[in-house]
């Protein structure tokens, strides 16, 4: 039962405060956001901040994670929240197919190089120009929203290309002021 | 882009390797205990086991935050020393762990409490049960082990635990495992 210890002491070291690790299907996000607000809800935040923590879980959980059709069945996603000097870090990990990291790859290289203001204008061009939105531009639109949110303290790794599938880890810095 | 931070590393491949599903860990409070029971509840109904296996889960669960909520103690110098609970989902059962502080000098108390309830068969632990309770009465001793003997009834199996070191010349770290099966016998 090391493991326990282990984790604790891991946790505690880097400030999280939390961790899970599912597939975030829909049945569960609302469990997944319940808990996040009950993290959250206990620091004297200013309410504008918690929403902008919240609704980057929103975007990690509904389009990040729980995308990926053909990872459906395990749990391969994963969400952390933890504390920083200056606010709260959301980290979110979900395992890609090749099609996915290529694509998700692009979008995300395009957007870390946009400025905030031509991410706001990119959010709203693709939001008035289409009825229905495509996965693809529901996953770009989750990230832009994540780069505005966090006025571009976003990082993102691909981490273990073996294979077919790798893991993107997206950490997404909400500051407290 | 920067290398990933080592213990997001770690605990996400501790998390697979052990198969943990939620990991909690710092201060317990109503609002978290209930969140995570409500997060345990939603998990636990999208996949469909059996209500009674369901309502044994949420009972122990109920009973081992309850249980570190009352007895949470962090090291306020150093703050690396929290009191955690860890959901863990195998394939025909679950895991509820918890893990806090505890001093030294109540060690071998819990040890004694904890080795009894194990060396019991059920109808022993349900004597048990009675004259903890009926103890407990008379004497206000809160508690008396009667959590330990609770959770080990709900389950049907054995309980399990370790103390290990922290930098603490009067604490240890108790973690306690507890087993709940998908599948009543």
């Amino acid at each position: 039962m090391e493991y326990t210890y282990t984790l604790q002491k891991l946790m505690a070291e880097s400030n999280y405060l939390l961790a899970i690790r599912d597939n975030f299907e829909s049945l569960l996000s609302k469990s997944v956001f319940s808990i996040v607000e009950s993290q959250i809800s206990n620091d004297n935040l200013d309410v504008n901040i918690k929403n902008r923590i919240f609704s980057v879980v929103v975007e990690c959980v509904q389009n990040i994670c729980s995308n990926d059709k053909a990872h459906s069945t395990s749990k391969n996603s994963i969400l952390l929240l933890n504390k920083v000097e200056l606010g709260h870090n959301i980290v979110v990990g979900t395992k890609l197919n090749t099609e996915r990291k290529n694509r998700l790859e692009q979008i995300l290289t395009e957007i870390s190089t946009s400025s905030i203001d031509e991410l706001k204008i990119k959010r709203k061009n693709i939001i008035s120009t289409r009825a229905t939105l495509e996965e693809s531009q529901k996953e770009e639109l989750a990230l832009i929203d994540m780069f505005i949110r966090s006025t571009g303290k976003v990082k993102y790794y691909f981490q273990g290309e073996d294979g077919n599938d790798c893991f993107l880890i997206i950490e997404i810095e909400i500051s407290n002021n | 882009m920067a290398l990933m931070d080592t213990s997001l590393k770690q605990i996400h491949s501790i998390m697979n390797d052990e198969n943990a599903v939620l990991i909690y860990s710092g201060e317990f409070n109503q609002d978290i205990v209930k969140s995570m029971l409500s997060y345990t509840e939603g998990k636990l109904e999208s996949s469909g086991i059996d209500d009674l296996v369901r309502k044994k889960i949420f009972n122990v669960m109920v009973e081992q935050l309850q249980n570190i909520t009352k007895h949470q103690y962090t090291d306020e110098e150093k703050q690396v020393v929290q009191p955690c609970f860890i959901l863990i989902e195998q394939e025909n059962f679950y895991n509820l762990v918890t893990g806090n502080p505890i001093h030294i000098d109540t060690i071998q108390m819990v040890k004694d409490r904890i080795d009894q309830v194990n060396g019991l068969n059920a109808e022993e632990l349900k004597a048990l049960y009675k004259q903890a309770r009926l103890n407990s009465r008379i004497s206000e001793v809160g508690g008396a082990g009667l959590g330990f003997i609770d959770v080990a009834r709900k389950t049907e199996n054995k309980l399990e635990y370790a103390f290990f070191d922290i930098e603490s010349a009067n604490y240890k770290y108790f973690t306690l495992k507890t087993q709940i099966n998908k599948i009543i016998q």
